[in-house]
């Protein structure tokens, strides 16, 4: 199987999709059903570790220039930060970006209080796995007891642990971008209303 | 995080790349909306759990052959790792995973009927994007589906 860039316009004569390669369907099917800028912004959601805009480009199919031009605008946008590698740019998720979303997603689902409680759980979690193992940290449960395979029950476990401590992480800051939206002082718009009892205070 | 026992920050790239990593929930969203718009058989698509999602299961109303539901269970890592579990009410399962398995190719295969952890397959899926690799799943899924059988899931090229 080749990694190589796909030829997405080539015939279909047959009409369906039996005889081709799944790998090019679904290439072909991607970029029929989204914009090079959708495609940029996909990659760009998942992309942790520094890329350069070429990296990138090649990943949603477009060209570096294309690539370059969006990824410009979603940095400008708070979803993109960027580091130089000698005279490379490269491009990565903003801390920002990956909080803000998770933030967004859990405060439309659960109220504060629900968000608290699941951070005492996920702190009690951790606490009982670094006392069951005697580790400090999921990077010392897998040296500590060789995990090599992820599909053994410690590997899954491991998985899980180092989930946990990234979710608490985002809760955590969750919790803050709730308390700090329901005050109204980030946009001074809630003043007239719910925030009466603050209103006396000159802060 | 504490570093005070073990000073072997050196070591830590390598380790990383011998495990699964964490589960990316921003991926876990991405890929619950795409299959809830692209496969009508999916009745719900949902995280275990919002605050600390593992997994992502989405409910299947038919399932391959004689099974009249299924699930598949899909787990996706910051470091672009995956594990699908397809499963239904048969006991029919197979999974295509991405990630680290001693003596394994990255990408490998669990064939059905019950995908056991040996030994594998090399997945026919070479894509890697969270959208591409979701696309893929859905296409063999429904390739199975369609032809009632478990035949052939594995091959990128399917016969006619």
């Amino acid at each position: 199987m080749s990694e190589e860039m796909p030829s997405p316009y080539r015939m279909v004569s047959d009409g369906g999709t039996e005889h081709r390669d799944v790998n090019d369907v679904v290439e072909e099917e991607w970029l029929e059903e989204t914009t090079p800028f959708e495609r940029v912004y996909e990659i760009i959601r998942t992309t942790y570790d520094p890329a350069s805009a070429g990296e990138i480009a090649d990943r949603a199919r477009v060209s570096a220039t294309t690539a370059r031009k969006h990824l410009r605008t979603l940095e400008s946008a708070g979803e993109v930060t960027t580091s130089q590698d000698g005279q490379t740019t490269c491009y990565r998720r903003s801390e920002t970006a990956i909080v803000t979303e998770h933030a967004q997603s859990l405060l439309a689902e659960l109220s504060p209080e629900e968000i608290s409680s699941g951070i005492a759980d996920m702190k009690a979690q951790i606490q009982e796995w670094r006392e069951e193992y005697g580790v400090d940290s999921p990077e010392e449960f897998a040296r500590e007891l060789d995990v090599d395979d992820v599909d053994s029950d410690y590997g899954a476990l491991l998985t899980e642990w180092q989930t946990t401590r990234r979710n608490l992480t985002l809760a955590q800051a969750t919790l803050a971008i709730g308390e700090a939206s329901n005050t109204g002082h980030l946009t001074d718009t809630d003043t007239d209303d719910e925030g009466d009892s603050d209103a006396s205070i000159v802060v | 995080m504490t570093n005070d026992k073990t000073p072997s920050q050196h070591s830590q790239p390598v380790e990383q790349s011998e495990v699964f990593g964490p589960i990316d929930a921003g991926a876990l969203r991405e890929i619950r909306d795409l299959i809830l718009e692209q496969e009508p058989l999916a009745e719900t698509a949902s995280l275990d759990d919002p605050l600390n999602p593992q997994t992502l299961s989405v409910e299947l109303s038919d399932g391959v052959g004689a099974a009249s539901t299924a699930r598949i269970d899909i787990r996706w890592s910051l470091t672009e790792n995956y594990a699908i579990h397809y499963t239904d009410d048969r006991h029919q399962n197979f999974r295509f995973d991405c990630h680290p398995k001693p003596d394994a190719p990255r990408r490998h295969f669990h064939p059905p009927p019950d995908a056991p952890s040996r030994p594998v397959e090399k997945s026919c899926i070479a894509v890697s994007e969270t959208g591409l690799v979701t696309r893929a799943i859905l296409q063999r899924w429904r390739y199975a589906y369609a032809h009632e059988t478990f035949e052939g899931i594995n091959d990128a090229e399917n016969p006619p």
